[in-house]
């Protein structure tokens, strides 16, 4: 019984993903500049100043990663980091939470945050092709064989889906607190921050000083951006197996606390809009 | 003018966790971006020629700068949206000239409030540690004059692309194209190679908005520095006839 409601419920999700993706696709101009801008400005600053401290130190190597290897890792960062950005989610629930349209949403058969993970799956889908175009190129440069080309294209949609998945319950824990707050900025600016900072979209890691590594690496925002990104580009030691175990504890503590918070916060907060 | 600051800063102060919240956020970017950059200067002593301290220099001032600029950018973007809307007329038949309206309708007293805290306490922290020491005063009044044309320059742009709307009645995505072009202020003007720095200085002015005074303090009243003033006096009044011509433009119906 339970599987036979799982499936109809996944079944029911599908035009929210649809919808999703046309919204995405219809406004072409925007993602257009995304692709460009949010892309292509971050990827030139770190090209600029990485090739730079290489050539000015006459270095072969900097805390494990080559140049190549280093530019390699900004190319898929970047583009994860577009990718995965739960902006929107937070945006979304206060924009409802406050216009008093929360509770028409909350009631339907489908909870809201399998509503709103449908949504963001379908919204991000587009997001993908920069991820795999610059997977074909890395594979094209690189000159990996091709067995080993499809098996690394099959462990970049994993990585893609269980870093969404993740992403988008991160992004979820951030947008309840809208209930609290009422304006999204200070949660938007601290969502954004965090994932630039502790997803390593910065600089990978282990470039951070010593005391700082522990919490670098096993932050969730390391799964979302970096972790996926060294699962691909093979900088990952313990391998896929052991990515895709921590990101699914994540997922389902993050899936209990949401929930039991999200219940406890709309009970307290008087929703009429305004 | 000042009403309109009063209104913003009452909208402001109601919601205290939000400003302490975003303030807190701005620190702690502040703190990890230093660190970042301390990372290149374990193996190096300048980044393109350009020693630690104006490294540190040219990031400070940009964070402060975009401060400042934001705080009116915000005000431009919300004048736009209702334009957009077709909610604009009100404020079109008002005594109050435009460009007060535009500039401090919406303006972000957090932002605004930030710029002149982080501001203060770091001219206090110059102060204190030596460095304004036998600065002239026209040295320091040059800084300061370039790096408001630098606000200018920030400004001038998002008005000019969002001025597009009177005609198109889209919302623009301008804030988030400008808020992307801005993170180039942070990359050292001797990083460029001298085509695209030409290029950019012509295109895009604002890009270079920090590192223009970094190359004043360093080389004083130079090439570089005549030729950015002469592209941004361009933009500032171009940005401004721009938005007047299409303003006539507009037929207020919203879109």
């Amino acid at each position: 019984m339970s599987s036979m409601k799982c499936k109809i419920n996944l079944f029911n999700l599908v035009p929210y993903c649809k919808n999703a993706y046309k919204e995405v696709y219809i406004d072409r101009g925007m993602l257009v500049t995304d692709f460009f801008l949010a892309t292509i400005i971050p990827y030139i600053i770190q090209f600029m100043l990485w090739s730079w401290f290489f050539n000015s130190a006459e270095l072969n190597e900097f805390n494990g990663y080559q140049y190549k290897t280093l530019m390699v890792y900004y190319v898929f960062v970047i583009a994860f980091n577009r990718l995965n950005n739960g902006y929107g989610i937070v945006e979304y629930y206060s924009s409802i939470a406050h216009s008093g349209s929360l509770s028409s949403l909350a009631c339907k058969p489908i909870s809201l945050a399998n509503q709103r993970l449908a949504d963001f799956i379908g919204g991000s889908a587009l997001y993908c092709l920069p991820v795999v175009i610059a997977y074909f190129v890395h594979v094209y440069i690189a000159q990996v064989d091709l067995l080993s080309a499809v098996i690394g294209l099959a462990k970049l949609f994993i990585v893609m889906l269980f870093s969404q998945i993740l992403c988008f319950y991160v992004s979820y824990f951030f947008a309840i607190f809208t209930l609290v707050l009422y304006r999204p900025h200070f949660l938007l600016n601290l969502l954004s921050a965090f994932q630039i900072i502790f997803g390593g979209v910065l600089i990978p890691y282990n470039f951070w000083p010593e005391y700082l590594h522990m919490i670098m690496k096993l932050n969730p925002f390391y799964f979302i951006i970096a972790a996926p990104v060294e699962v691909i580009i093979g900088t990952y030691n313990e391998g896929i197996l052991h990515y895709c175990m921590i990101t699914l504890a994540y997922i389902v503590v993050l899936r209990v606390i949401t929930s039991v918070l999200e219940n406890h916060l709309v009970k307290r907060s008087s929703i009429l809009g305004g | 003018m000042l009403s309109y600051l009063k209104m913003s800063l009452k909208s402001n102060a109601t919601l205290k966790v939000d400003f302490a919240g975003f303030m807190f956020v701005t620190l702690l970017i502040f703190g990890f971006r230093y660190t970042y950059f301390g990372v290149f200067f374990q193996e190096v002593d300048n980044l393109g020629g350009w020693e630690e301290k104006y490294i540190y220099l040219l990031f400070t001032l940009s964070i402060i700068m975009t401060l400042l600029s934001n705080s009116f950018t915000y005000s431009i973007h919300k004048y736009f949206d209702d334009v957009h809307k077709g909610k604009i007329e009100a404020y079109l038949v008002k005594p109050t000239p435009q460009y007060q309206v535009l500039l401090f309708r919406g303006v972000n007293v957090s932002n605004l409030l930030l710029f002149f805290m982080l501001g203060i306490s770091w001219i206090i922290y110059l102060y204190m540690q030596g460095h304004l020491n036998g600065i002239s005063a026209w040295y320091f009044t040059s800084c300061v004059g370039l790096f408001f044309i630098g606000v200018l320059v920030n400004i001038s742009f998002v008005v000019s692309f969002e001025s597009l709307t009177f005609i198109t009645a889209r919302n623009m995505p301008i804030d988030y194209i400008h808020s992307e072009l801005n993170r180039l202020t942070q990359v050292p003007a001797s990083l460029f190679d001298i085509k695209t720095m030409g290029t950019l200085l012509a295109l895009l002015p604002m890009v270079f908005s920090c590192s223009v005074i970094i190359q004043f303090i360093r080389d004083g009243f130079g090439f570089p520095v005549q030729l950015y003033l002469c592209f941004a006096l361009i933009q500032i009044v171009g940005s401004a006839l721009i938005f007047r011509k299409l303003q006539q433009s507009f037929d207020s119906h919203g879109g």
